[in-house]
């Protein structure tokens, strides 16, 4: 038998994931480039292993480490749709508005959009 | 049925409710949903010898304990269910599980000797006893006119049933299926939206960023009306198109791409063989190739 056995993250019907509000990042910079998309600058955060190698080869404790990411053309235009205001179901109509897109297509790719953000930090639900 | 739309996957044909949508897709496999939750579920394939419904309702008790830890039962199906159904040789079931139950139908026919199971969860309040019976009535598990009609998501097209599905992918924004028979494989893509994946650009520009389509020489032509761009590539006529008969790899090859405007879709035809290609029949695919 396991102690410290890590409990099973919640399970979030699909019903109620899509309620929720996508909040942008405080910690970020997002620059509009003249082809109309949008690059966001994120720190980065290290793994105690990495930050504690990156010490040792004279990194400042204090550095502030950053990426970049460039969104598409399509990113750009959910990217806009993020007021921190609308839902993740009204993101997706307004998305599958604006390209007469299915529904459940724009579903699929906005929410995977929204997760790979939220997986880097750039984005949080409430 | 009021605001239905029809599903056709791999011979099987039926009419849903517009807002059931397919939610898993394999070869011989549908389910669809109505945004609560899965609603219907539909599975075939072709019988060998004789067929019992038994014999295939213990098959799914046994994979429904392991799924769903609920027990199969034989149900007996209503009169309405068995009109719907004359067509075929029917038999009912119905299952309790934790979290959810259905009934369903068992169904063989005589003439093409395929096998369908199809099954309804009761706990999705979408499903309610019309369009159950409304979906019955329409199912068809065999074409007519020996042409196979292919009809989900948004995308609608007619083969002749001697192309057989051999893969296939439905990615946001990126669908490909793929046929072949003994002479020539086709496949047939969907792009969305156009208008952000063509940008500045036009079609030959976008094929030419699609690995399977680039290094072609497109001329512009129209399908049914939509302007598009097509190419071929083949052996030099005479002595070099009988070498090629010889050799293992495919020599002609056919593209198609067109733009729907309004519908902000790119739809894209390809076609290859060792053969020379009947471009009457692609003509005929392209133009019963469409979006719903």
């Amino acid at each position: 038998m396991r102690l410290f056995k890590r409990k099973p993250a919640p399970e979030l019907s699909r019903t109620t994931a899509l309620h929720y509000k996508p909040v942008k990042s405080n910690d970020i910079t997002e620059v509009r480039l003249e082809t109309g998309e949008v690059l966001i600058e994120y720190p980065l955060t290290l793994r105690p292993l990495a930050a504690a190698i990156a010490r040792r080869l004279g990194a400042a404790p204090t550095s502030r480490q950053t990426k970049k990411l460039q969104l598409d053309v399509l990113g750009t235009s959910v990217w806009d749709l993020l007021d921190g205001q609308r839902s993740v179901s009204q993101v997706i109509e307004l998305f599958a508005r604006a390209h007469r897109l299915e529904n459940r297509e724009a579903e699929v790719s906005v929410t995977r959009f929204i997760k790979e953000l939220g997986r880097r930090g750039l984005l949080g639900l409430r | 049925m009021k605001e239905c739309k029809d599903v056709a996957w791999n011979a099987i044909h039926f009419q849903c409710p517009s807002g059931w949508e397919v939610d898993q897709i394999g070869r011989r496999h549908l389910r669809l949903d109505n945004g609560q939750g899965p609603v219907m579920e539909v599975k075939w394939g072709p019988v060998k010898g004789r067929f019992s419904h038994n014999a295939h309702l213990k098959r799914l008790a046994v994979l429904n304990s392991r799924r769903a830890k609920g027990r199969v039962v034989p149900w007996s199906l209503p009169a309405d269910w068995k009109t719907a159904l004359a067509d075929f040789e029917t038999g009912g079931f119905q299952w309790q599980g934790a979290s959810a139950e259905g009934r369903g139908v068992s169904l063989y026919c005589p003439v093409c000797r395929n096998a369908a199971l199809i099954q309804f969860f009761r706990s999705s309040p979408g499903a309610d006893e019309k369009k159950i019976l409304a979906v019955l009535k329409s199912f068809r598990d065999h074409p007519c006119d020996g042409q196979i009609v292919w009809s989900v998501f948004d995308i609608r097209a007619k083969l002749p049933q001697s192309l057989q599905l051999r893969r296939f992918r439905f990615d946001a924004g990126k669908f490909e299926l793929e046929f072949t028979d003994n002479n020539q494989t086709i496949h047939l893509h969907r792009w969305a939206p156009a208008a952000a994946l063509l940008g500045q650009g036009d079609l030959a520009r976008f094929a030419g960023t699609i690995a399977q389509f680039s290094g072609g020489r497109p001329h512009a032509t129209t399908v049914a009306g939509h302007q598009g761009i097509e190419w071929r590539t083949s052996p030099s006529a005479g002595w070099p198109q009988w070498i090629v008969r010889l050799k293992p790899q495919l020599s002609f090859f056919w593209y198609r791409l067109w733009l729907l405007k309004e519908k902000n879709r790119i739809f894209a035809v390809r076609a290859a063989s060792r053969h020379p290609l009947d471009e009457r029949q692609l003509d005929r695919i392209c133009m019963d190739y469409e979006t719903v």
